[in-house]
């Protein structure tokens, strides 16, 4: 076990100055390959536990080890260590305002490859390939304002995946997108998944979770981690679902056809 | 149903007083500082649109690398300053307007966003130049009799105020020189994307940091004024009636606090993400304009027509 594991938090709390914690006592393994998927409320830590796994913020108690190294400033203070881990960790923020800075599309995707030191043509072939393979040619020289949401959310993931990470974290990827967008999202998470990758996904978005989690972690309201297990078994405890606000009395799943039909659940609420 | 959660009884109610009889008043809103800036906002974002377009045609200026096309622009500029003659700047304008045309430029904007302007600023500044009572000259228009030189303390008037041959001439050169200046630059900035023409800042030994400053800066200008109208559509939806000016300075104060928070925020969280993709603090760019044969031909043909005019202008006088 000792050796895949990606990340292990250790007792891991988080307060900001002298305000309420945001994560109390987290204790989690995350192991290389996984599809995992971090629920909860809004409110309820799912962001500042991605940012404490990305090495953005540091626990206020308890302790990190990533790939069987501590996660400390200080460490990441050294230049080899930082960008070691930086070439492993890759993260999809929620604002894709925040996450593109630069003045085109191209040069966004060459950002993280140039820091990390790759040879020019290396980069630009790094580049070339992402854009094809995300379909995103017509926005190659695009300025960031001149996107819609969702080409937002494509660029801020190939923006990432420029820096070929072993790790991809993404904090409520499907916010604001429409439901075909949400599909191809799923679909490229699936394969990255295929490919090896380890996902650590943030969502309230129930209906995404089958598809995108081989375990499912839920932090409830006061900060702690409610339920872990896998996401049939998670979808089926609506009391626990209840109990962390994620669902409401009315609830309830639908699907069509069999669970073993096709890859997808398909997206259907009713509200009573 | 959940009765904690009832809607109240006040939002169940029907809104009469929208009927179609009496929708609308006759009376016509004022338009108030707020909404003229907020306008103003709203073209900023157009015309950076609109030269975005233009650029993004497959021009002559477009097709040129952007270095050489800043090098070849402020070459120009400096013969520009150098010529003393009406015809041989004439001449240079002409081929401005050549250029803007093979680029592809609206002609008309191109014509009206130099000489809309120049007369009222660069005009206003040479205006009395062109009287006798700064410097003396052969007289053309004859506007005052005095009768006899006027010495007061600084101020010397002449016998006869008049407009002057050469004060003309040399107001009118500068008017030229400079329409022919911000014509150039005008092409320079319309052919180029912005972001092109920050890195070509490059070959004047502008440090790699500063470009990537002033690109960021550009990139968030946009989502902040698009954070501002937004704020500002959001209240008119809400609005009835009018605001008076207090009012409207609370909103602006507000506005701007709101807006400053919104940008502070945001910069920490741009920097994790920039922290979060490997930035160490250097900054690191590539590189990918590329000097063709069509840009060798370019810089040449440039060269030679700026010695074609420094020399026309030295056969003149």
């Amino acid at each position: 076990m000792g050796d895949n594991t990606v990340f292990e938090l250790r007792n891991v709390n988080y307060h900001y100055l002298n305000e309420p914690p945001t994560l109390k006592d987290i204790n989690l393994k995350i192991y290389s390959g996984e599809k995992i998927v971090i629920l909860g409320a809004n409110g309820s830590g799912k962001s500042t536990l991605q940012r404490i796994l990305d090495g953005l913020i540091f626990p206020t108690g308890g302790e990190v080890l990533a790939f069987g190294k501590k996660l400390t400033e200080e460490n990441l203070n050294d230049q080899k260590f930082s960008s070691e881990f930086r070439k492993k960790v890759g993260f999809i923020f929620q604002n894709s305002d925040a996450q593109l800075f630069s003045p085109n599309v191209w040069d966004e995707i060459a950002f993280g490859p140039l820091q990390l030191d790759l040879p020019k043509s290396e980069v630009e072939e790094r580049v070339e390939s992402i854009i094809k393979m995300l379909g995103l040619e017509p926005l190659r020289e695009r300025p960031p304002y001149k996107l819609s949401g969702g080409e937002k959310k494509k660029v801020a993931i190939a923006s990432v995946l420029s820096i070929n990470p072993e790790v991809l974290i993404l904090d409520e990827p499907t916010n604001g997108l429409d439901p075909r967008t949400q599909m191809w999202l799923v679909e490229v998470l699936i394969k990255l998944h295929q490919a090896g990758k380890t996902i650590i996904t943030a969502t309230h978005n129930l209906d995404i979770v089958k598809d995108i989690a081989d375990r499912v972690i839920v932090l409830s309201e006061d900060h702690v981690i409610a339920a872990e297990g896998k996401p049939e078994d998670i979808l089926r405890d609506r009391e626990m679902l209840l109990k962390v606000n994620l669902i409401g009395e009315h609830y309830h799943e639908h699907r069509h056809g069999d669970d073993s039909g096709h890859g997808h659940s398909h997206f259907h609420h009713h509200k009573h | 149903m959940d009765n904690s959660n009832s809607v109240p009884e006040w939002l169940l109610e029907r809104n009469e007083s929208g009927t179609v009889r009496n929708f609308f008043s006759g009376k016509k809103k004022k338009i108030g500082f707020v909404e003229k800036t907020i306008n103003d906002v709203a073209n900023v974002l157009k015309e950076s649109i609109f030269s975005e377009q233009v650029a993004n045609k497959p021009g002559m200026l477009q097709n040129i690398d952007p270095r050489v096309k800043l090098i070849t622009i402020v070459y120009l500029l400096v013969i520009a300053a150098f010529l003393r003659h009406m015809p041989t700047l004439v001449g240079l304008y002409m081929f401005t307007l050549i250029m803007a045309y093979f680029s592809k430029v609206p002609m008309k904007f191109f014509v009206k966003r130099v000489w809309f302007f120049i007369p009222f600023f660069t005009g206003l500044v040479v205006l009395p130049s062109i009287f006798n009572i700064i410097k003396p000259g052969d007289p053309l228009i004859n506007l005052l009799y005095l009768g006899r030189r006027v010495d007061f303390l600084f101020i010397h008037l002449p016998e006869t105020i008049s407009i002057t041959k050469q004060g003309l001439l040399g107001a009118g050169l500068i008017i030229l020189r400079v329409g022919v200046s911000v014509s150039l630059a005008v092409l320079l900035t319309v052919t180029s994307r912005w972001s092109e023409l920050l890195k070509s800042l490059r070959v004047f030994f502008v440090p790699k940091i500063f470009i990537m400053v002033l690109e960021m800066t550009y990139r968030y200008i946009f989502l902040l004024l698009t954070v501002m109208t937004d704020m500002y559509t959001a209240r008119k939806s809400r609005t009835i009636g009018e605001f008076d000016a207090k009012e409207n300075r609370r909103f602006i104060s507000t506005g701007i606090g709101n807006v400053f928070g919104k940008a502070y925020f945001m910069s920490e969280e741009i920097h994790d993400a920039m922290i979060s993709r490997g930035y160490l603090g250097e900054a690191k760019s590539l590189n990918r304009f590329r000097v063709l044969a069509q840009d060798v031909v370019w810089v040449i043909l440039i060269l030679v027509i700026g010695i074609i005019f420094i020399g026309g202008d030295k056969v003149i006088g």
